[in-house]
């Protein structure tokens, strides 16, 4: 009776909150989350583009709806963005995206592939995807590999914005692996799921890594605590139809 | 700079350790107020069953006797302090007098009731009221008229016997025991309202001590207070909040993963815990 949340934990049903099926305040959710992260990791004139790494303590904290949601807020502010799915234990991005196959980076790093890369996903034509691919028997060591190494900075030319979708930091060591690659990490804590001390080890985690920690995003809050959206929601209401 | 930083964490460490939100506590348990509800009413309903069942009310019967020792004023017409003290350290006595077997015994003979020595002697108790020469007999009976029986049999029967062991004694009725109206016991409504009362305070506990102990992250507060880094964006549960549809893929059926999926998902949850 003080777990309500638990019964949800599962991101099965994460199309039905992505893009543009966003209400008002989720998509108002998504742009400051976009503007914060411009502001924390700008864009400089090096020509190669930034790598924003996402990742939580648990599995289920809307880590992949954050990454997808980000990568089309920022696709539709007009930059070039790639999503890549790190998390090859556990993806569920080609069946929310209905995509046929799930050939993504780990058939590429074991030289399976070479054309991974899904080009305008979404309809945005700025928004590129790298699904995770088929499950291999070691990702950690495709992760760590000289060939993903040289492969995501042959990318970061390519694009403004390269998000990497990363498991959970505490379930394996993938995430801490893959997160070296970023140019920040974004964790994603989800209310009432995450709990104190778990975040800590992930934080401390991420710390230990060397990983530049941009900040959290906080998911799944109830009506009840987000006051400001409760107030901004309804007042601007008929902003809502016009925005589309 | 890394000094205050420093200071600044320490400080929020010493802070955490010590503070418990009173309002939020309030607001956690009045969230749940519900289950405060149902405790009420669960505790109730138990309460009033179960003293229905087994709670048998009691009647208190009083019978009051004054009790006089004339060889103490002797040749004197006015009742003197020490004889009213006198009388009052008598009173302890008669009520040694009134628990002997001879007197209860006497009183079960006669009224013919079916209680042994014990049971009557547990029913029975005495002082002196206030302080005075009048001693004053409680009978506490499940049943009123029996009740009555038994008090007035004792006043006659203690009356007598005092008279014959202790000379010069006598013992007047002062007041003889009329049928009591109602119990002295409380009734069913009181123990239903008792155990209600106890359901809804534990119900509060409980709701308190799992709101302390829940360590999960509930409010915005919980980042600032714990970490420098910034809450980047705060995203409503779209789940629950979805209204305005504009997808392209809102008509299409949603597509389920496979069970398989799901199954793994569930195991590396439970891992992590």
């Amino acid at each position: 009776m003080f777990g309500k949340a638990k019964n949800r934990y599962s991101s099965s049903n994460l199309t039905s909150f992505v893009g543009d099926k966003l209400n008002f305040e989720g998509r108002e959710a998504y742009k400051l989350l976009r503007t914060n992260v411009f502001f924390s990791l700008p864009k400089d004139d090096s020509g190669m583009g930034k790598i924003i790494g996402i990742t939580s303590s648990f599995a289920g904290e809307y880590k992949s709806t954050t990454a997808l949601n980000l990568a089309i807020s920022i696709a539709d502010s007009g930059l070039k963005v790639l999503l890549v799915d790190c998390d090859m234990r556990l993806s569920h991005m080609a069946e929310t995206l209905k995509l046929g196959n799930k050939i993504g980076l780990s058939d590429y790093l074991a030289g399976q592939e070479t054309n991974i890369l899904r080009k305008g996903i979404l309809k945005r034509n700025n928004l590129d995807l790298i699904l995770a691919g088929y499950v291999p028997p070691n990702p950690a060591e495709l992760l760590g590999s000289e060939k993903m190494k040289k492969f995501i900075q042959t990318l970061a030319g390519h694009y403004d914005y390269i998000i990497l979708d990363l498991p959970p930091v505490n379930a394996v060591t993938d995430a801490s692996i893959a997160a070296q690659y970023a140019d920040g990490v974004l964790v994603v804590v989800r209310q009432n799921v995450a709990d104190k001390k778990t975040l800590k080890k992930s934080v401390r985690q991420l710390e230990y890594t060397k990983c530049r920690i941009l900040g959290f995003v906080y998911t799944g809050v109830q009506s009840g605590d987000g006051r400001y959206y409760k107030k901004y929601g309804k007042g601007y209401g008929y902003y809502a139809a016009s925005d589309k | 700079m890394e000094d205050n930083k420093q200071k600044r964490s320490d400080a929020r460490a010493t802070q955490q350790a010590e503070e418990i939100d009173l309002l939020e506590l309030t607001r956690a348990v009045l969230h749940r107020w519900w289950i405060i509800m149902l405790a009420i009413i669960l505790g109730g309903a138990l309460g009033y069953g179960f003293s229905k069942k087994t709670v048998t009310p009691v009647y208190d019967t009083d019978v009051l006797l004054y009790v006089n020792n004339s060889s103490l004023s002797v040749g004197s017409t006015s009742i003197s302090l020490s004889d009213m003290t006198a009388s009052s350290n008598l009173v302890e006595t008669y009520i040694e007098i009134l628990n002997t077997r001879t007197v209860l015994n006497e009183v079960i003979a006669r009224t013919g009731v079916n209680y042994s020595y014990y049971q009557l002697k547990q029913m029975i108790s005495a002082s002196s009221k206030n302080k005075t020469a009048v001693l004053c007999i409680t009978v506490s009976d499940p049943n009123a008229e029996e009740g009555v029986l038994i008090a007035n049999t004792i006043a006659t029967v203690l009356a007598e016997q005092i008279m014959k062991i202790i000379e010069g004694t006598s013992v007047q009725l002062v007041d003889a025991a009329v049928l009591p109206e109602v119990a002295a016991t409380p009734g069913v409504r009181y123990y239903a309202i008792r155990a209600a009362l106890i359901a809804a305070v534990l119900a509060i506990a409980l709701i308190v001590v799992c709101d302390l102990l829940n360590d999960k992250i509930r409010k915005e507060d919980d980042f600032a207070k714990n970490y420098d880094y910034p809450l980047l964006a705060t995203i409503p549960d779209h789940a629950k909040s979805g209204g305005s549809h504009y997808g392209y893929y809102s008509s299409k059926p949603e597509q389920r993963p496979t069970n398989q999926s799901e199954a793994a998902n569930d195991t590396r949850t439970s891992k992590n815990r």
